[in-house]
């Protein structure tokens, strides 16, 4: 009798290791079946990137969307014959949405992916080796996040000699490393005071393997989530910065830049195409990465996820 | 307690002076001073020159920052350039809209955020939990600044006209009105800026309240409580509501620090006369002395609504301890 029991457990964790455990898309593709905001979001966020990326490529040149054309000034759709009429410039709106949504993008991808790439360099030393390297890191992310970022930032692009592109995704990392720093070093330090690592520092494992091949595949799940919730953020961010007029040159059109026009009650009362357009395609991106986001966040928790 | 914040206080200064430091450097570094631009260029170079020295300009940065933070130290907190007048005086004039358009946004942020969040949390699973969640996420997708242009265009007189556009009060009103209808007005000029800015604060709030909600829901004490035949009103009013609102109450401080400085940039928006377009004033005039006291002012307060979170979290969970 105790024999058999004993077997049929062997059984059961003999079942549970040879199954491989279902990959986060799999996971994904069964939780965005249970709700379609996620799918439609998804679909969605799919469709306008990928339109956003293609439009800008094929149109005839930069240059062309670029150049002012003071006899076609803020003329409407109706009397332009084009479909979202010119902005205060004599510039086409249509076309420089799809230049302005691709630079907005970009700079949200870069701002993303580079702060990321800082807080699991640091979160990870941070939350591995603890004690005195954990103390001091995180002492100087909490002094970093005191600094009121977007002031210094208006400070800093005021600075600048000339607004390039790079220096205002810098400037944007260097306020937004923190926040992943400190996702990244309370997941690890989570991880690292579970069964599995202790018994792999017990065996001698080697750190370099702990840290890139048992710990790092368990952090994915979290990272991939906040990615995407924090690309919103950076759009976000980045919006607001253009819109006050710190953020890119009018030489970089970005969906912040055409919010500008927005600030004129002219436009704002009688010249909807110059800026709801934008607004509305910020509103569209944010709301389906919030969504796609979230749902990414339900599937990195076994709790929250559906079963 | 009293000596854990005294020492949590105590760290602030070291963090306050290294940002001190580094706005100081960047101040210096931008180009122009707070002449250029202002002065007849008919003015012979020596005569702009020598009005530099007069102002300190010419000293190396080190010996203007400790000029500048030995003045602080004394309450001297020196000369706003554009506006003639000391800074304190300059800051004085605008401090009062910000805090007050401050405190009225957290008051709509929490009368609009716990019932929400409470009802969400009550009700999960229903179609009004979806409704609230689906609100929460739109509000989510809408940057602050981006909300008040469409606030603007409903509500301010290019739409429905129910919101007067700029300004904090109206000169007729505060020139005639009674003290009653100065307030009134003061409210009225504030609602649209508050509003934007409390709809994005009040999403970490619904969400959290109502996270709470269902957990406590679900936990062994409210079982109990069941099982002996608590009412279930009580046991959702004395023994749910209470436990979730102990985070709410905690995170008290940072809706402070995250309110205070989306207040900066909401009042760019719309035209509002308080400490966000002082800042952006200060930058395009170069005035330094004003713009460096108010990054001071809110690296300050970011760093005691961060120290208020934690101190109420000790004072409501006696299961934790300030370390």
């Amino acid at each position: 009798m105790e024999q058999n029991t004993i077997s049929l457990e062997n059984k059961g964790l003999e079942m549970a290791l040879s199954t491989k455990p279902p990959s986060l898309f799999v996971l994904f593709w069964r939780e965005l079946k249970h709700d379609a905001f996620a799918f439609i979001s998804l679909f969605v966020l799919i469709f306008v990137i990928v339109a956003v990326y293609a439009g800008a490529f094929f149109l005839t040149s930069t240059r062309d969307v670029m150049s002012n054309n003071l006899i076609n000034q803020n003329q409407s759709p109706q009397d332009s014959g084009s479909l979202l009429g010119t902005d205060s410039n004599g510039r086409y709106v249509a076309p420089l949405l799809f230049v302005a949504a691709r630079n907005s993008l970009n700079i949200s991808f870069a701002v993303t992916g580079i702060s990321f790439i800082i807080g699991l360099v640091v979160g990870v030393t941070s939350g591995f080796y603890g004690g005195k390297i954990d103390n001091t890191i995180m002492r100087i992310v909490d002094t970093w996040t005191m600094i009121p970022a977007l002031m210094f930032i208006i400070a800093m692009i005021s600075i600048a000699d000339q607004r390039t592109v790079g220096l205002f995704i810098l400037f944007l990392t260097m306020f937004t490393w923190m926040a992943r720093t400190r996702l990244v070093r309370a997941a690890a330090l989570q991880n690292c005071n579970m069964d599995y690592i202790n018994a792999s520092k017990t065996l001698g494992t080697r750190n370099s393997v702990i840290i890139f091949r048992e710990m790092l595949p368990n952090l994915v799940d979290i990272v991939v989530a906040n990615f995407v919730l924090s690309l919103a953020a950076s759009i976000g961010m980045e919006t607001g910065l253009s819109l006050l007029g710190f953020g890119l040159g009018m030489e970089v059109p970005s969906l912040g830049t055409m919010l500008q026009a927005a600030l004129q009650p002219v436009n704002l009362q009688f010249r909807w195409w110059t800026w709801a357009p934008a607004l509305i395609l910020v509103v569209i991106i944010m709301l389906c990465i919030n969504f796609v986001g979230n749902a990414l966040q339900r599937v990195a928790d076994p709790k929250q996820r559906y079963q | 307690m009293y000596k854990t914040i005294l020492r949590r206080f105590l760290v602030l200064i070291p963090q306050l002076f290294l940002i001190s430091v580094v706005m100081f450097v960047l101040a210096v570094n931008m180009p122009g001073d707070a002449l250029s631009g202002m002065l007849d260029p008919n003015l012979p170079l020596a005569t702009i020159e020598q009005m530099r020295e007069d102002m300190g300009l010419n000293l190396p940065w080190y010996q203007r920052y400790i000029n500048w933070v030995g003045g602080m130290l004394v309450g001297d907190f020196g000369r706003s350039t554009a506006h003639m007048q000391p800074v304190l005086d300059v800051i004085g004039e605008r401090i009062w809209n910000t805090f007050s358009l401050g405190v009225y946004s957290l008051f709509l942020t929490y009368l609009i955020a716990i019932p929400l969040g409470v009802l969400a949390g009550k009700h999960s699973g229903t179609a009004l939990d979806k409704a609230i969640i689906t609100y929460a996420f739109v509000a989510l997708a809408m940057p602050t600044l981006v909300l008040g242009i469409v606030m603007i265009f409903l509500f301010s007189p290019i739409g429905l006209g129910w919101f007067p556009l700029g300004g904090s009060v109206s000169a007729v009103v505060l020139s005639t009105g009674t003290p009653f209808e100065i307030f009134l007005n003061q409210l009225h000029h504030r609602t649209l800026p508050a509003i934007s800015l409390s709809l994005v604060s009040t999403i970490t709030i619904i969400f959290m309240l109502r996270a709470n909600v269902i957990d406590r829901k679900a936990s062994d004490y409210v079982t109990l409580a069941r099982s002996k035949g608590v009412p279930s009103r009580t046991i959702f009013g004395k023994h749910i509501l209470r436990n979730s609102l102990v985070p709410v109450a905690s995170h008290i401080g940072l809706a402070i620090a995250f309110t205070f400085g989306g207040a900066v940039f909401i009042e760019m928006i719309f035209s509002y006369p308080g400490m966000g377009t002082l800042f952006l004033d200060s930058i395009n005039r170069r005035d330094f002395p004003v713009a460096n006291v108010i990054v001071m002012f809110f690296a300050f307060l970011t760093a005691l609504g961060v120290l208020l979170s934690d101190i109420i979290l000790t004072i409501v969970d006696p299961r934790i301890r300030i370390r």
